[in-house]
């Protein structure tokens, strides 16, 4: 299989897009194809501060680099979980995340959780037994909490996530079969900024996950090859195992499902009604101050101050 | 004269000469959750495997 652009060897057919390149010219199409999205849901502008998730992993690793070359100001967090599980899994992402900031020179802040808050995520979830000792649950909780916080108290106008289009694929069939029609109405590239919630877009949202990878291997960036211990057996990479049986027989579907899900989006298909929208409630934590759906403490709070949940 | 194959730590042997498609298949692996690396060089999937290659598979999907 030759290079669509160039004629030499391809190194990945892209079958969803009917298109086959070389390492060069798929480096180049992958910084476009993101450059194009940010731009097709105005996530940011080249004058704005963002604040880029990494996890040490491949899909972070390779949207911290491309945003960089494509000339965004972009900085890091990393999340120290504390998760050791036998493999040092938080000590050698956070390794690599260090290294990748520090070979590029980019600013990378490092929230280490247990010395913040004087738990690690496993200690957490032992103690309040929340997800049944998977600690999944507390794990999104915290992460959502410190990187909005961070966000916030850092002045920076966007938070970046690194969801890919199998990500989204995969949550956005989860929640079509449960019908949870409020997280289907959210499953969008950008939520916007409310007072005390910063911007939350995902770049992402049209990569497959292969094509970061294939980002991350071609530009060589190291990343966390091991999967989180917790993850093993979960839902959604039983759903993202299944759309690739699919995409294999059929092309291009995962990327139609998302694609489909953001025109019926536009044309208001999961739109609120009135009275629906009189019945949604926000309030802000007592203590913190952050936008919650539950009066006094955000569930964070309750988390951290020795609250069961 | 086998072909090896490695996805993480497991390890498979086909023998004969097949098309990289056809291993995955053979393998129940679906081309989309991985990469396929010979020799440092990406590979795509219509790329004729050999005796004795040494393939290794990176698997793409992470996530909890």
């Amino acid at each position: 299989m030759h290079c669509q652009k160039c004629e030499k060897k391809a190194s990945i057919h892209l079958q969803q897009h009917r298109m086959a390149l070389c390492k060069e010219h798929f480096l180049e199409w992958l910084l476009n194809q993101t450059e194009n999205s940010i731009k097709k849901f105005h996530l940011f502008t080249k004058g704005e501060r963002i604040l880029v998730a990494v996890s040490g992993g491949k899909d972070s690793l390779s949207l911290w680099d491309i945003l960089w070359q494509l000339g965004y100001c972009v900085d890091g967090i990393y999340i120290d979980l504390g998760i050791d599980a036998r493999i040092g899994y938080s000590q050698k992402s956070r390794l690599l995340a260090e290294q990748f900031a520090s070979e590029r020179k980019l600013k990378l802040k490092v929230v280490d959780v247990k010395a913040a808050y004087s738990e690690n995520i496993p200690e957490m979830t032992e103690r309040t037994q929340r997800g049944q000792s998977k600690p999944c649950s507390v794990c999104g909780l915290v992460k959502r909490y410190i990187m909005n916080k961070s966000a916030l108290e850092e002045g920076y106008a966007v938070l970046a996530t690194a969801h890919n289009l199998d990500d989204e694929a995969a949550i956005l069939l989860m929640n079509t079969l449960n019908w949870s029609m409020d997280l289907i109405r959210r499953q969008l590239p950008l939520l916007p900024e409310r007072p005390g919630f910063v911007r939350k877009v995902k770049p992402f949202y049209r990569t497959y996950e292969r094509e970061a990878a294939a980002y991350a291997l071609l530009s060589g960036i190291r990343y966390i090859y091991e999967e989180c211990p917790y993850s093993k057996g979960s839902t959604q990479l039983y759903h993202k195992r299944i759309l690739n049986q699919i995409e294999d027989r059929q092309p291009s579907v995962k990327l139609d499902f998302y694609l489909g899900y953001l025109r019926a989006n536009e044309n208001r298909m999961f739109a609120l009604k009135a009275d629906d929208k009189e019945n949604i409630h926000e309030y802000y934590c007592a203590n913190c101050g952050q936008l919650t759906n539950r009066g006094d403490l955000c569930s964070f709070c309750n988390l951290t101050s020795g609250q069961k949940l | 004269m086998t072909i090896k194959i490695k996805i993480r730590d497991r390890e498979y042997q086909i023998e004969g000469e097949v098309q990289l498609t056809k291993a995955l298949k053979h393998l129940n692996i679906p081309n989309q959750s991985v990469l396929a690396i010979r020799n440092g060089i990406l590979l795509t999937e219509d790329e004729p495997l050999h005796s004795e290659d040494q393939i290794e598979l990176i698997e793409v999907i992470s996530g909890g």
